[in-house]
């Protein structure tokens, strides 16, 4: 489909980079457990994201995850540290949704008298076009995004996880730089995290950046260029997907056999340098160090061992993975 | 969630069909609005060569009024319309020096009333625009007009004015001149 696109952001926001600076950032919030010194939910946090980026705060905990992004919507005031929103700088203590941030924390932006396609006509009802053209527009734009059967569908019908990715749809047609997508215990079926990829890539076409918290490794994947991992209160990670994929997941073949605990047997005195783990039918082939080991060699060496898996495939390297090794390496 | 094939099975899903018959919908409707904005645009083809022809015309006609008033002495009148640029002070504050106005021949110079802002010539020869401040009427019905202009230091004309040197009344002055 033919898309035009336009960059529709407020004049004062074109030349923003920064849209969020979170420097020191610690939150008003303890965990209280008996026995131990109260412990603050958010502890130093150091984040810079930048204009047109997609973020999947990624985090154990969804109250970590939600309470880091209510501050940077400014839901939240926060204990010590600085938090500037698109260069323009917050007040501590003001709980307001700033103008240049669109926030979704849940289902009811939405009209339930309204379809989907009616409401999106609605809500983009500003841009002033043609309506004929506009409703041939979006309603496009919802089929090739995946939405095609929820597109005439009643908003009261909706599940909860529809109504978010309707609402997400909307906020590529606001004025808003920055989107903050909070609804990190909403579990998005195939259809919904594919059409989630395509609002990421279609809001930072536009612009503008996506802020969203997820448990979901294989949606931060999908949708996202930027990650960032909350643990235990602290930042632990931050960077790119891309990155995080390469640096953390070690894992270099996945065999899959029923007699995979006798494979890993046998290769594991063979090729000393490679660690071994067996999930299930699974046996899990990863590279501790930088070596670069040929998937080729341990093809061989398992052949000569004797064995012929039923499936063996070279790890496509996956942020799950990658976060797992995180989890490993700061035993998480 | 739900997932799988048989999830799309379920009612609230829109169903291909639909989907297919919401296309044809917005086809015919941009078919509709098509021809309705083909109509508008020839609509708007004619009345708009129609205003300019209209436009050229009295354009044309200004200018050959213009240059026949020149070459004849006299001051250049459409329709009976005539611009005046203002050249003293005499009429302060009403008409400043620089001021543009249109005035009109009048029908019947000898039913001016008081306070009608007239131009006409003196008796020497010049054009003067001044305010009426009195009506004469004489014992035999002639009427005669005692002028002045409106700035405060100006004294009443001398002269009477008398009908036939009225050349036109004042109908408006252009704003910001």
């Amino acid at each position: 489909m033919k898309r035009t696109v336009r960059r529709q952001l407020e004049p004062g926001f074109n030349t923003v980079e920064t849209v969020v600076f979170m420097e020191g950032l610690s939150s008003i919030e303890h965990y209280h457990t008996r026995g131990e010194r109260p412990r603050r939910v958010l502890e130093n946090i150091n984040l810079v994201i930048k204009r047109p980026e997609s973020w999947g705060i990624y985090g154990r905990s969804l109250l970590e995850i939600k309470l880091l992004l209510e501050v940077m919507a400014n839901i939240k005031p926060y204990h010590a540290g600085r938090c500037i929103l698109v260069e323009r700088g917050m007040m501590r203590n003001k709980r307001v949704i700033l103008e240049h941030v669109f926030y979704i924390c849940g289902p009811t932006m939405l009209y339930d008298n309204m379809n989907v396609l009616e409401f999106l006509m609605f809500a983009t009802a500003k841009r002033g076009s043609g309506a004929v053209y506009r409703q041939e527009q979006i309603f496009e734009l919802l089929l090739s995004i995946g939405l095609g059967p929820i597109s005439l569908t009643p908003i009261a019908r909706l599940t909860r996880e529809e109504k978010v990715v309707v609402t997400l749809l909307v906020t590529a047609y606001s004025e808003s730089v920055m989107i903050v997508f909070n609804v990190p215990e909403y579990r998005f079926n195939r259809m919904l995290s594919t059409a989630i990829a395509h609002i990421a890539a279609l809001i930072k076409e536009r612009g503008k950046t996506l802020i969203m918290g997820s448990k979901d490794c294989r949606l931060i994947e999908k949708s996202c260029s930027h990650t960032a991992y909350v643990a235990e209160g602290r930042m632990i990670y931050q960077g790119t997907v891309e990155e995080l994929r390469l640096t953390y997941d070690k894992i270099l073949l996945i065999i899959e056999d029923p007699e995979a605990p006798q494979i890993m047997e046998r290769l594991a005195p063979r090729l000393p340098e490679l660690h071994f783990t067996l999930k299930g039918r699974r046996l899990l082939i990863s590279e501790p160090g930088e070596d670069n080991t040929d998937p080729h060699l341990i093809y061989e060496n398992i052949i000569r061992s004797g064995f012929a898996p039923r499936s063996m495939k070279v790890n496509p390297k996956t942020v799950q993975n990658a976060y797992e090794e995180i989890d490993r390496q700061y035993d998480l | 969630m739900e997932e799988g094939p048989g999830a799309m099975q379920d009612p609230k899903y829109t169903t291909p069909e639909q989907i297919e018959a919401m296309r044809q919908a917005i086809f015919r409707a941009k078919g509709r609005r098509g021809r309705r904005k083909k109509e508008r645009s020839r609509l708007a083809r004619v009345t708009g060569r129609v205003f300019f022809s209209i436009v050229i015309v009295l354009m044309l006609a200004a200018l050959v009024s213009i240059q026949v008033a020149k070459s004849r002495g006299k001051t250049p009148d459409l329709l009976g319309y005539q611009l005046y640029m203002i050249e003293s002070g005499s009429m302060e504050p009403t008409l400043p020096v620089g001021a543009v106005i249109l005035s009109r021949k009048p029908k019947d110079a000898s039913r001016l009333k008081e306070n009608e802002i007239v131009t006409f010539r003196n008796e020497s020869g010049l054009t003067i625009t001044h305010r009426i401040i009195e009506v004469i009427v004489a014992d035999d019905g002639t009427v005669s007009y005692r002028t002045k202009g409106d700035n405060p230091i100006s004294s009443p004309d001398l002269e009477l004015l008398t009908p036939d040197r009225v050349i036109a009344v004042l109908l408006w002055k252009m704003p910001f001149t």
